[in-house]
């Protein structure tokens, strides 16, 4: 059984990419470390950015930014 | 969720989602490796309503609508209730801390779904078998004070077929049975979502 359930990782991710096509940041959190070890896939998306608050907007429904 | 009931979800999904209305009692009965009288029982209800027929040697839903809210007046979700509590932070925040085995019912259900929620919940209502995991992330309320809003409810062993999410009719009759206000936004769009 996974730690987090399979729906939210993956709209998570999705959710990831659709910022990454828009913004430029720099990822942390939990998504930064399954891209290294690709373990723990993570349930929300946390980023450093200067317009944060454009990304916090976009980032609605669950995810922090 | 009684026999019956899980016997009323299987027949709606076929004829609302399948497209395929008509059935035998034994294709049933073998399915859910029941007995035929089993099937005939659950059947006796919506045949009295006319919300099913027989025609020669198939039975036929004619009325799902009927069958649909004949299914949620029967339901009761107090009664599946397994565990729940109180839970500090938004739902989609208590909806990403649980298990990898959950499935997400009600509200969470219908927002999961379609991406987006006629209103805005204020309860989580989820099926799981794992109590312990979950009372781990979800502690039990210290003060009495707090309103519960996470609900851990006994699925039926075949709920899981249906993936990490209730299919909209057992969300239908769940949320009909839920006494929140923003329940009837929900309903309104699950029928149409359904085309009922």
């Amino acid at each position: 059984m996974t730690y987090y359930n399979e729906l939210i990782t993956e709209k998570s991710w999705k959710k990831l990419q659709e910022l990454k096509r828009k913004y430029k940041f720099i990822l942390i959190g939990g998504w930064a470390v399954y891209v290294y070890t690709k373990t723990l896939k993570s349930k929300d998306v946390v980023n450093e950015n200067p317009k944060y608050e454009a990304i916090t907007r976009e980032n609605y429904m669950g995810f922090v930014a | 969720m009684t026999k019956k009931e899980i016997i009323w979800r299987h027949i709606l999904i076929r004829a609302l989602e399948k497209k395929q209305p008509t059935f035998t009692q034994k294709e049933i009965a073998q399915y859910f490796k029941i007995s035929t009288s089993t099937v005939f029982n659950a059947l006796k209800a919506p045949r009295k309503l006319g919300a099913v027929e027989v025609t020669g040697r198939f039975f036929r839903l004619t009325d799902a609508e009927k069958l649909l809210i004949l299914w949620a007046t029967m339901r009761n979700i107090t009664k599946d209730i397994q565990y729940s509590t109180y839970v500090p932070g938004f739902t989609a925040k208590i909806e990403g801390n649980t298990t990898g085995d959950t499935i997400f019912g009600a509200f969470s259900a219908y927002r999961l779904k379609y991406n987006d929620a006629p209103a805005d919940y204020d309860q989580v209502y989820i099926y799981s078998d794992n109590l312990e995991e979950l009372k781990k992330r979800f502690p039990p309320i210290k003060n009495k004070q707090q309103t519960e809003n996470l609900f851990v409810l006994k699925p039926d062993h075949f709920l899981s077929s249906f993936g990490h999410i209730t299919p909209d009719v057992q969300t239908f009759v769940d949320i009909w049975n839920i006494p929140k206000w923003y329940a009837k936004d929900f309903l309104n769009s699950l029928k149409e979502k359904l085309n009922i």
